[in-house]
């Protein structure tokens, strides 16, 4: 008899769930527990008069508990079970096991079940909070109806009623440990249907409360007493049914319990629950959208009633607002220290009603109640253009948005307030990004960029540096909007939601009646809230090229101060993957070098951006005319900043000239004739080499030739284009012999055929001898280690002296170091020379042990 | 069958997957690493204030394969991920003893 009872159990499970399968079970959770009510039913019956035991002495009661007493058994729910018996268990007990649990056993599903007398049951229920919990959803299935009844008064009184507010407070407790395991980022993507925040636990969190505090009897009873007003009931309501849904679906498609949404079944569930594509989404983003919809709904509502119901150590005592200010007239606080509306009709005559009761919550930190965010709901209406365009509204909401602590943003995203205010703002809600990298949906995640960022004013959450960085911002607003703002654009996924979103964020702004300039620097910071990242990741940061470019493309240093802080904040609120210290450090770097950049102008202002683009238009269109376009492009690619900034146009063309004779020879020069100062030009192109410049310089002293001035530039395919200004030699007659004989000896000496050192040094000693009775040289050398990132700035300034550009640079290539840019001026008999150096592993910096190095091997030479 | 490691500057992670997809050399291990050789610290310094930066992020590729391929990809991943300066990174050659693919258990070289 037992197996036919089994079999028919069986027989209306598969049933129902093929019903519910087939999308025609709306109501698979309650006919499922009746199949087991069933079940049980008829088992009692049977063991009844199997084991003859009408007897009063075995009156017992078989009782649902967990889920199964609250009527939700899903597809591969457990089965809790209670054998209730009056003072004592008898031994009978373990057959009445045996026939009524045991077949349970071949169905698959759990069981759990329990053999108490009502004692038992009170005794275990003090100390286990997880027995007093399955107590509460206690439900009567059959047997000794008076029993049930008698442990449940007792349970009531004695367990319940008498210490109500610990119990709640342990639940609490729970709770919210529950909430730090189950609130990591990973359950954002994947969620927790039971478990996770605003998962089924915290709706039957709801429950226990109400339960407890007013033994409430069926879910209605939630709004009969007035826990949630109707509006909100329903739809908390259809969240958890929704919920259900995805569960049983879950579970069907798993095979067994399983209340975890792990990223491969999500895909497979949306299209099961037939989710169709939509606006350029995909069904399973509008599927894991609409569940955190709901699950929203529910840690919503859970956290009012926590708000509400958890015991305060203490109470706030807050004078009733009349009497403090006549601007918070209007507002009043419950007996639960949550704001609420005095009355409805006030907030029609004056709608602003509806912001300040925001203003007042952050002010004061006080939340605000669930009638209040019900009335908001209700009101939403009252905000037409006339209230969006209100200055002083606008005023308001700004407050809001830059004082406001964590939730309030998210409370007027949840009334809907927000999206009513911000029309634009509901492309993004519940926008759901299918990948590991995104965690949030992409109204939340603004939201949540807006509290990173306000969270970087305190040097715990990164640094020190950006704290300050944060904290010195003057126009904070625009930074917080920018955070707000940055994401509206993904409203669709095609095109570039940064441009997208920059063009949109025009509009919106405008609307309030913004000043232009501010709405300007907010509308950049959108378009360009992926730059950073973007060169930080992709480009070589410790070249200088990448970092002025960088410099040129922001120009201003309090954008790129909040361009900084909005990346960081923009990474933070995006998940774990996109902010950890990997990151931190390549971001950093890159933007101490940019503002080091800016900061020093020079290379990236305003004027040198426009010199350079002038010059580069100019050189393609000489190019062009000589139809060399080709050779343009390469060489624009290759030609240094620096170049372009201190180089004319003509003076270009003929480096280009110059260049494309190279080829494979070691060097190539052009010697032209300056007919005002009658000094001559030598231009030389070569491959770089560390010790070139010194090379060349030791050759010209060699042919008595006088370095008045020189320019050294290197291109980034590691050609040096050296200029130098030098006096005729001394042989006018046969000056192009000795220009012959001078790239002979260049050859010679760059292909080490001759040792330079040997004969200069004679030649230097020479000259040394013949100025012994002047005085001794005055030597004074400057090195700067901070002010470029890239190079070591070393300042040379003594008196002229025959072959002195070879000493010195020919000391530096002694000392390890790499000439990449260099300024020689002569003044009279003054020298000044500039060197931007590196060493030979291109590091800058130069120890104090160089220093001295490079002083000493300079002043041995001099007289 | 052999490991490659190779440690690279961040920005050269897309040249160097590109060129090795291009030896057909298609699966690998991306990492996001610190290290530093020759490169320390360095220090950053602003408004006269230093800062240092002695966490020098790389990228770590690990790929496992043939024997008859570790010289094509060290040629090319040096290539690709060199720029002259320091701090290029460093490759690396290990033996491995055994590969299994586990969808299908297949063995050796069968399984990279």
């Amino acid at each position: 008899m037992e197996n036919l009872n089994i079999l028919n159990l069986q027989k209306k499970r598969q049933s129902l769930i093929s019903n519910f399968i087939k999308d025609n079970e709306p109501d698979f959770n309650k006919k499922h527990t009746l199949v087991f009510d069933d079940y049980f039913k008829k088992s009692y019956d049977n063991v009844i008069k199997s084991k003859d035991l009408t007897s009063k002495k075995y009156k017992f009661a078989i009782v649902a508990l967990g889920g199964f007493g609250r009527n939700e058994m899903c597809i591969h729910s457990d089965i809790d079970i209670l054998l209730l018996f009056e003072k004592t268990v008898p031994d009978i007990a373990k057959e009445l096991v045996k026939e009524i649990i045991y077949p349970l056993w071949n169905t698959g599903l759990e069981i759990g079940h329990a053999t108490r007398s009502i004692k038992d049951c009170l005794n275990l229920a003090k100390n286990d909070l997880k027995v007093l919990v399955s107590l509460i959803d206690a439900r009567f299935i059959c047997g000794n109806h008076e029993l049930f009844i008698n442990m449940n008064e007792k349970f009531s009184k004695k367990i319940i009623q008498s210490r109500s507010k610990k119990i709640l407070t342990l639940l609490f407790n729970e709770n919210n440990k529950r909430h730090l395991s189950y609130g990591d980022s990973s359950y954002l993507l994947e969620p927790d249907l039971k478990q996770g925040q605003g998962g089924l636990r915290d709706f039957h969190m709801i429950i226990w409360i109400a339960k407890i505090m007013s033994g409430l009897i069926q879910i209605n009873d939630l709004m009969y007493l007035g826990y949630i007003p109707e509006k909100e009931f329903d739809v908390l309501i259809e969240s958890v049914s929704f919920i259900h849904n995805v569960r049983n679906r879950l579970h069907h498609m798993v095979g067994r319990k399983n209340d975890h949404l792990y990223m491969e079944f999500q895909t497979k569930l949306a299209d099961l629950m037939k989710f169709q594509k939509q606006n350029g989404q995909k069904p399973v983003e509008i599927f894991l959208g609409e569940l955190h919809g709901r699950m929203d709904v529910i840690k919503q509502q859970y956290l009012i009633f926590q708000s509400e119901h958890s015991i305060k150590k203490h109470t706030l005592k807050i004078k009733p607002f009349n009497q403090i200010n006549t601007n918070y007239c209007g507002f009043t606080i419950n007996k639960h220290n949550m704001l609420e509306f005095i009355s409805i009709e006030d907030i029609i005559k004056k709608p602003e009603l509806l912001i300040k009761i925001f203003v007042l919550s952050c002010e004061k930190n006080i939340p605000l109640s669930a009638i209040a965010r019900l009335i908001i709901k209700e009101l939403l209406y009252l905000i037409d253009d006339n209230f969006i365009s209100n200055k002083s509204i606008f005023k308001d909401f700004e407050y809001v948005l830059i004082c406001s602590g964590s939730n309030i943003l998210n409370e007027m995203l949840s009334t809907g307030f927000l999206v009513r205010y911000i029309p634009e703002f509901n492309g993004i809600v519940n926008r759901i990004q299918y990948n590991r990298y995104h965690i949030f949906p992409v109204d939340k995640h603004s939201i949540k960029t807006v509290q990173a960022a306000k969270s970087l004013g305190n040097k715990d959450t990164v640094d020190q540096f950006t704290a300050a960085l944060y904290n010195d911002l003057k126009e904070k607003n625009l930074l917080l909007w920018a955070c707000l703002l940055h994401d509206i654009g993904k409203y669709d996924i095609k095109g570039d939601h940064s441009d997208i979103g920059a063009n949109l964020v025009d509009k919106i702004l405008k609307r309030y009646g913004m000043e232009d300039e501010q709405i300007k620097i907010i509308s950049y910071l959108v378009r360009k809230h992926l730059f950073l990242i973007k060169i930080a990741t992709t480009r070589d940061i410790q070249d200088e090229e990448t970092i002025v470019n960088c410099a040129r493309t922001i120009k201003d240093i309090n954008l790129l101060k909040m361009l900084y802080l909005l990346t960081i904040s923009d990474s933070m609120a995006t998940g774990p993957k996109a902010w950890n210290n990997w990151i931190k450090s390549l971001l950093f770097e890159l933007f101490i070098k940019t503002i080091n950049i800016l900061e020093k102008g020079e290379l990236a202002t305003t004027e040198a951006v426009e010199t350079v683009d002038q010059k580069k238009k100019e050189l393609k269109l000489i190019l062009e005319n000589n139809k060399m376009l080709q050779k343009a492009e390469d060489c624009i690619k290759f030609m240094s900043l620096r170049y372009f900034l201190y180089v004319s146009t003509i003076d270009m063309i003929s480096h280009i000239n110059l260049y494309n004779k190279l080829k494979d020879s070691r060097f190539v020069w052009s010697i032209e004739k300056d007919e005002q100062s009658n000094t001559r030009i030598i231009t030389v192109c070569a491959k770089n080499k560390p010790g070139l410049f010194s090379k060349i310089a030791g050759v010209l002293t060699l042919s008595n030739i006088n370095i008045l001035n020189a320019q050294i530039y290197t291109w980034k395919n590691d050609t040096a284009i050296d200029i130098f200004h030098v006096t005729p030699p001394k042989d006018l007659i046969y000056e192009n012999e000795v220009w012959d004989t001078a790239a002979d000896k260049l050859n010679a000496v760059l292909s080490n055929e001759i040792k330079l050192s040997v004969r200069i040094n004679n030649k230097i000693e020479k000259e040394k001898a013949d100025c012994s009775d002047k005085e001794k040289q005055k030597l004074q050398i400057n090195v700067d280690n901070e002010s470029s990132s890239f190079f070591s700035i070393v300042e040379v300034i003594t008196n002229d002296f025959p072959g002195l550009l070879y000493i010195i640079t020919d000391a530096l290539f002694k000392c390890g170091l790499d000439i990449y840019i260099s300024k020689i001026a002569t003044k009279i008999d003054q020298v000044l020379d500039i060197f931007y150096v590196r060493n030979f592993y291109g590091e800058k910096g130069l120890t104090k042990k160089q220093q001295k190095e490079l002083f000493d091997n300079i002043i041995e030479k001099l007289p | 069958m052999k490991k490659i490691e190779a440690i690279i500057k961040p920005f050269k992670l897309d040249d160097v997957k590109e060129a090795l997809n291009e030896i057909g050399i298609q699966g690998m291990t991306i990492v996001e690493v610190k290290g530093f050789g020759r490169q320390k610290g360095h220090k950053e310094i602003y408004r006269g204030a230093e800062y240092v930066v002695d966490f020098i992020p790389k990228i770590k590729i690990e790929i496992v394969i043939k024997d008859e391929m570790v010289d094509k990809a060290i040629k090319i991943i040096q290539e690709t991920a060199q720029t002259g300066q320091l701090g290029d990174g460093k490759i690396f050659v290990l033996s491995v003893e055994e590969a299994v693919r586990v969808r299908t258990n297949d063995r050796g070289t069968d399984a990279i």
